[in-house]
């Protein structure tokens, strides 16, 4: 829990901000199509 | 001079980008089309990675770190908005932006203005010319500073030297190969960036006795990411808000070869920038745990944690092509910025307003520009070597000013159909004055004069939110072109 501030903010929000990347990229191939 | 093994790894470096501007050469010379952006066939690879980081300058290796070293992990708001807001520029405005501009034949930001907005009279591209100009210039002379101060320190040189070697560089492979060249360079220099900002924090980290122990040893402020005031969060995330009217990021999106790409540039770009983004983060950290007091590092200047890192920790050979990657960063921003600056003078200025309707060749317009580089590294050097006072509040500003002087207008002629020529004026016109007394006004906060953006949130903020405003206001008064309906239809199909 001491590092829970650490681990949001170097992991969990880097890694939702690829996720929101590769979903977009998805979204947007699947309206393109 | 000191011949170490950090040259070896400089001169190694400055030889690559110097090939590049040769090899684009035969590649810019066609036309303005081919000098100013490629015309329009660079990879999505390519575009991706130069249009990150040629937004990023030298901010990411000294400033970032240098703000986490002092804040710890909260310096991560600081990256957060430009990096998501970049990401939805890829996804929805840039293919766009890339089909207008394709079918208008338009190269710079005040060509597809003036195109989307009807501009017979050339109001607008006069004043968004004047606005590019008036930010860029004292940008570049910046980051040639920098530089100069940079390579004076590596290399035992005098500052003037490093400032001449610096802007010669950028003007040498800027002048031969155009946009071709800046964007080739920027690729390997975000090949370069990126082995610095990864490389470096891993090694500092194991040394140090492994991530355990550097977390032990950092204190609880240091890894809480709330850890910051609210003013100072919405002045960090709303830095995101600049990147849509800087225009040098712009034409990155209008050179691409294929308008489909821009979705596969903008999942690369933003991985790419993550792992830069959140690498600087890491070497504050890390800097903090070698050296926990401020004191100890030259000057007690945070944002020498970097290079101060790297003399520590590489291999001469590694840290050469580690401090390499600093110069990548100026350089890569340099060249875009004064690209930028040339195609607002040669396109905007020279062939659309002064010679108007006039035939010119193309071999005389790229001559005409490469003039015009020349010229503009000179007065940028001159401007350098007069240069006094902070380099990251200047940097920040050259962000802030086209970013809340361009940006609103810019998003509002691509996705608003009522978007006019009089609200793109004053949104311009608006958001220049609003970012200039944003910095200029003071207020007392304890007793010393501060500025409002020191003392309330960062200009780039107040002057967006006034600029749109603006543009919102006299849009709705005045009458939008008459077939804007047909050239909105030209940016979805």
């Amino acid at each position: 829990m001491v590092y829970m501030g650490f681990i949001v903010a170097m992991l969990v929000i880097p890694a939702l901000i690829i996720g929101l990347a590769f979903l977009l990229y998805a979204l947007t191939g699947r309206s393109s199509s | 001079m000191n011949l170490d093994p950090h040259v070896y790894a400089f001169v190694a470096y400055f030889v690559v980008v110097l090939a590049i501007g040769f090899y684009a050469a035969k590649y810019s010379s066609g036309g303005v089309s081919e000098f100013f952006i490629g015309g329009r066939t660079l990879s999505r690879f390519v575009v991706a990675l130069s249009a990150v980081v040629s937004a990023r300058s030298a901010w990411v290796f000294l400033g970032l770190s240098g703000l986490a070293y002092k804040m710890g992990v909260s310096a991560i708001w600081f990256v957060v908005g430009f990096i998501t807001s970049e990401l939805f520029l890829f996804m929805f405005f840039a293919p766009r932006i890339r089909k207008f501009s394709g079918r208008h034949d338009c190269i710079t930001v005040p060509d597809f203005l003036a195109a989307r907005l009807q501009d017979r009279l050339g109001v607008l591209r006069f004043v968004t010319v004047v606005t590019i100009l008036m930010f860029m210039l004292p940008y570049i002379s910046s980051q040639f500073v920098a530089g100069g101060k940079s390579f004076a320190g590596a290399f035992e040189l005098s500052e003037m030297y490093g400032i001449y070697i610096t802007a010669g560089v950028v003007m040498l492979y800027t002048l031969l190969g155009g946009f071709v060249a800046v964007s080739l360079t920027d690729t390997v220099q975000a090949v370069v960036m990126i082995f610095g900002l990864v490389a470096l924090p891993v090694l500092v980290i194991i040394q140090e006795g492994g991530l355990d122990q550097v977390l032990q040893s950092l204190g609880p402020m240091q890894i809480d990411p709330t850890q910051i005031t609210i003013g100072m969060l919405v002045g960090a995330l709303g830095l995101g808000l600049g990147s849509v009217g800087n225009p040098h990021i712009t034409a990155r999106y209008m050179s691409i070869r294929d308008v489909d790409g821009l979705r596969y540039a903008g999942v690369l770009g933003t991985v790419w920038c993550v792992v830069m983004c959140w690498g600087a983060v890491f070497v504050g950290l890390a800097g903090r745990v070698a050296y926990p007091d401020v004191a100890l590092l030259p000057g007690g200047d945070a944002e020498k944690v970097f290079p101060v890192l790297t003399e520590s920790f590489l291999h001469p050979v590694f840290a050469g092509v580690v401090l390499a990657a600093i110069f990548a960063a100026i350089m890569s921003t340099a060249d875009s910025q004064l690209l930028v600056s040339v195609s607002a003078i040669v396109r905007d200025i020279y062939q659309k307003m002064i010679r108007k309707g006039a035939e010119i060749s193309q071999f005389s317009l790229v001559l005409l520009s490469r003039v015009i580089v020349f010229s503009l590294v000179v007065l940028a050097i001159w401007f350098g070597f007069r240069f006094e006072g902070q380099l990251h509040d200047l940097i920040v500003l050259a962000w802030s000013g086209p970013g809340a002087a361009l940006g609103p207008m810019m998003l509002l002629s691509v996705f608003w159909k009522r978007m006019t020529l009089a609200g793109g004026v004053a949104g311009v016109l608006v958001g220049v004055v609003t970012v200039l007394l944003w910095v200029n006004i003071t207020v007392m906060v304890d007793g010393v004069e501060t500025p409002l953006n020191k003392a309330y949130v960062g200009e780039i903020v107040p002057g967006f939110v006034a600029s749109l405003a603006a543009c919102c206001l006299v849009s709705w008064l005045t009458r939008p072109p008459e077939d804007a309906t047909a050239l909105m239809s030209e940016m979805s199909n």
